[in-house]
């Protein structure tokens, strides 16, 4: 794959063009990471309403049927449920981790293992999250860039 | 499906093996045939209950394994008197069996964690180097 780059003073936003003979599963994975970089979410803190970036959500978890998005430092409300969220945000790096839970896998640093079948992620910003069994397929298949189901 | 029916092996395995050994230690000459049964049927129950548990994904480490000794417990109770298993082993001797059993299991599942989280890793570790 060859990557040229070009300046031009004169662009307003990055524009990004994406040359092949033909369309695989390679092409469309740099189009989903290229699009989630650029990918807005509605969310909500304190009552007031904002858009946040995909691939700037580190988590998201759901507490008593609530649903949160963790960043980096900040926690926002998302008015979605998390099978809801699951199913917008497979091409953007997320996995189902737990029965409550979604991993942004481009933010995981490491992974142990712990007792009774789970497992503890690191995250990039030290965070820990844990990881039951039952997903530790799907997380494998989307750090090989395979489609899960 | 696949997993439990290993695991459920497995440990029909290790609870036969062990129970040999005791019944050596006590200078006895065969296993029933049943045993080999009952054995297989209350380790398939307990596992059961083990995928009950974790389904369950309780967020207390010790309370999930309170849970899980529990259900050994009054597995080995109940499966003790529904097959007579007290008449020739007593109830001291098949807990402690339940909880070898327990430790041994948690150690092999330890190591095939283990397995996995390298292998993740690894994979993360991939994903690094291409970026």
């Amino acid at each position: 794959m060859k990557i040229r780059t070009e300046q031009d003073s004169s662009c307003e936003d990055i524009e990004i063009t994406i040359k092949y003979s033909q369309k695989d599963k390679r092409i469309t994975q740099i189009i989903d990471y290229l699009q989630s970089y650029d990918a807005q979410i509605k969310c909500s803190v304190d009552d007031t309403e904002q858009m946040i970036n995909i691939a700037d959500i580190y988590y998201i978890e759901s507490v008593d049927k609530k649903t949160f998005a963790y960043l980096e430092k900040e926690v926002y409300h998302i008015d979605l449920r998390l099978y809801q969220l699951k199913e917008k945000l497979q091409n953007f790096g997320f996995v189902q981790i737990s029965k409550s839970c979604l991993l942004n896998i481009n933010v995981m640093k490491n992974i142990r293992p712990l007792l009774n079948s789970r497992m503890e992620a690191t995250l990039n910003n030290g965070e820990k999250v844990y990881v039951s069994r039952k997903y530790l397929n799907e997380v494998k298949k989307a750090l090989r860039n395979e489609e899960t189901p | 499906m696949k997993k439990f029916v290993i695991n459920v092996l497995a440990t029909t395995g290790l609870s036969l093996i062990l129970l040999s050994v005791i019944a050596l230690f006590y200078q006895a000459e065969y296993l029933c045939l049943q045993t080999v049964f009952q054995v297989f049927c209350a380790n398939a129950i307990l596992h059961f209950g083990f995928l009950l548990i974790r389904k369950s994904e309780i967020k207390w480490h010790l309370v999930e394994t309170f849970f899980s000794i529990a259900t050994i417990i009054i597995l080995l109770i109940v499966c003790g008197f529904l097959f007579d298993w007290f008449s020739s082993t007593p109830a001291w001797l098949l807990i402690p069996m339940g909880f070898v059993i327990y430790i041994v299991s948690a150690v092999l599942d330890l190591i095939s964690m283990r397995q996995d989280a390298r292998e993740i890793n690894m994979l993360i570790r991939k994903r690094e180097e291409k970026e």
